[in-house]
């Protein structure tokens, strides 16, 4: 018995250090960076905490206008956000277009996306591979 | 000993229960997307929090008005001397979304003496709110008199504002967050059609049609809260503006999306279009409208 409770003792230990790891500050301002050479101004900052990986998606809805052109960033500990995608759907949950390409296996850090209408758009941030469960997204716009 | 165990075990799973909230968005997310494939969405006090995050910021507004090349003008904003009037927590909550938004309006514009007299607006609505200690003002005051630094204060103002918003959540304020985000869209709508108004711009009108996806957010928000009187007429006024919205006519065309990598992004041009076709008429209702609520709300 008293090793079944130093067994969970060193779970709940770990799932605390785990949650307290995942400050995104860094990664928040590496997309913050990526946001300015195209002139794109700063909109939201998405934290992203798949809670070591119990997580296996993490979505949020933002409304995109008609003719605005927005740029949604990503990183992690990876310098190439190894393992870190995002898919963003319309409003009616059609992928539109997604971070990792599937064919090259690459993990892209950023999407620039012109929108032809205003709706609500969701984007859907997983992990594929690795085990980099914290990281952040930036959305940034222009007109 | 067994008692110890389940005592440890129960406390372990509540722990993890507690930090799991982030999950419950993607279920939320999810369980949303059934309901906007079923027509109008009912909102429930677990989407709130997804229903404020989705709502745009007033700065691409702001920013297209400046991007128009329209001139800047301070007679459109709210004056920090009205202050005094806003002793509850409604007008405080509005007001704060007012001030916000005259704020990003000034900043997009650099014009610094006006952000810091706005910040003082802020703030003060902030503190007599309780969450003032969750505003940066110090540092978003130092980058406000910075002429090269636009770019971290927009990112530091809309990270205070969205740290803020999260607090209320989290201390079951929402209705608050829910009034800071009417009041910071009326605000950017009464800038819009007012300036439109004075200096017509087709970009500026479709992003005043474009808002109505918004309001039906809003006024969905505003709907939970409706068995409070003032948040009941507020809503029953966006209701009314609603109604002026309706007659803004949007057609859409199909067409196919463009993708292309470029420098190590994916470039997407989305195919289709669409265009919103509104009357002279309609722009008129819409701007007394919104001038009737805003000149409500800041009064």
């Amino acid at each position: 018995m008293k090793k079944r409770i130093l067994l969970l003792m060193l779970a709940w230990g770990f799932i605390y250090w785990a949650n307290a790891q995942c400050d995104v500050t860094e990664y928040t301002n590496k997309c913050a960076e990526r946001l300015k050479p195209q002139g794109y101004k700063y909109l939201k900052s998405y934290k992203l905490d798949f809670m070591n990986g119990s997580k296996k998606q993490i979505i949020y809805s933002y409304v995109f206008s008609n003719n605005t052109s927005y740029r949604i960033t990503l990183a992690n500990g990876d310098k190439d956000n190894k393992g870190l995608f995002v898919t963003l759907l319309d409003s009616e949950k059609k992928p539109v277009v997604s971070s990792y390409l599937e064919k090259e296996k690459k993990y892209m850090p950023a999407i620039d996306i012109k929108c032809s209408r205003t709706g609500i758009y969701y984007l859907a941030y997983e992990v594929k591979e690795g085990k980099d469960y914290c990281g952040s997204s930036v959305i940034g716009f222009k007109r | 000993m067994k008692k110890v165990f389940y005592s440890f075990l129960t406390i372990s799973l509540c722990f993890i229960i507690a930090c799991d909230n982030d999950s419950e968005i993607s279920q939320v997310a999810s369980d949303t997307t059934k309901r906007v494939k079923s027509g109008k969405e009912a909102i429930d006090k677990k989407t709130i929090k997804e229903f404020v995050d989705r709502i745009p910021s007033p700065m691409i507004i702001s920013s297209i008005i400046k991007d128009s090349g329209i001139d800047y003008d301070q007679t459109l904003l709210n004056s920090v001397d009205n202050e005094s009037k806003y002793v509850i927590e409604f007008k405080q909550a509005l007001n704060l979304g007012v001030f916000s938004t005259d704020l990003g309006y000034a900043n997009i514009y650099e014009k610094s003496q006006d952000a810091i007299n706005l910040l003082v607006g802020v703030k003060d609505m902030a503190d007599n709110l309780k969450i003032g200690q969750y505003f940066e003002f110090e540092k978003i005051k130092q980058l406000s008199k910075s002429k090269d630094k636009l770019d971290e204060l927009l990112q530091l103002t809309e990270e205070n504002l969205i740290n803020i918003n999260n607090k209320l959540y989290e201390q079951d304020r929402s209705d608050l967050t829910v009034l800071i985000i009417t009041g910071g869209w009326v605000e950017v709508m009464y800038l819009a059609t007012q300036v439109v108004q004075k200096k017509p711009n087709k970009d500026l009108e479709q992003m005043i049609a474009d808002q109505k996806i918004v309001l039906d957010q809003i006024v969905q928000l505003l709907d939970y809260y409706a068995s409070q009187s003032k948040m009941r007429d507020l809503h029953d006024e966006l209701v009314d503006l609603q109604k002026s919205f309706e007659k803004i006519k949007f057609t859409q065309s199909e067409g196919e999306s463009k993708q292309v990598e470029k420098e190590g992004t994916v470039v997407v041009e989305q195919g289709g279009s669409e265009q919103a076709e509104m009357s002279k008429e309609t722009l008129n209702e819409i701007t007394t409208k919104v001038a009737a609520i805003r000149n409500k709300i800041i009064s």
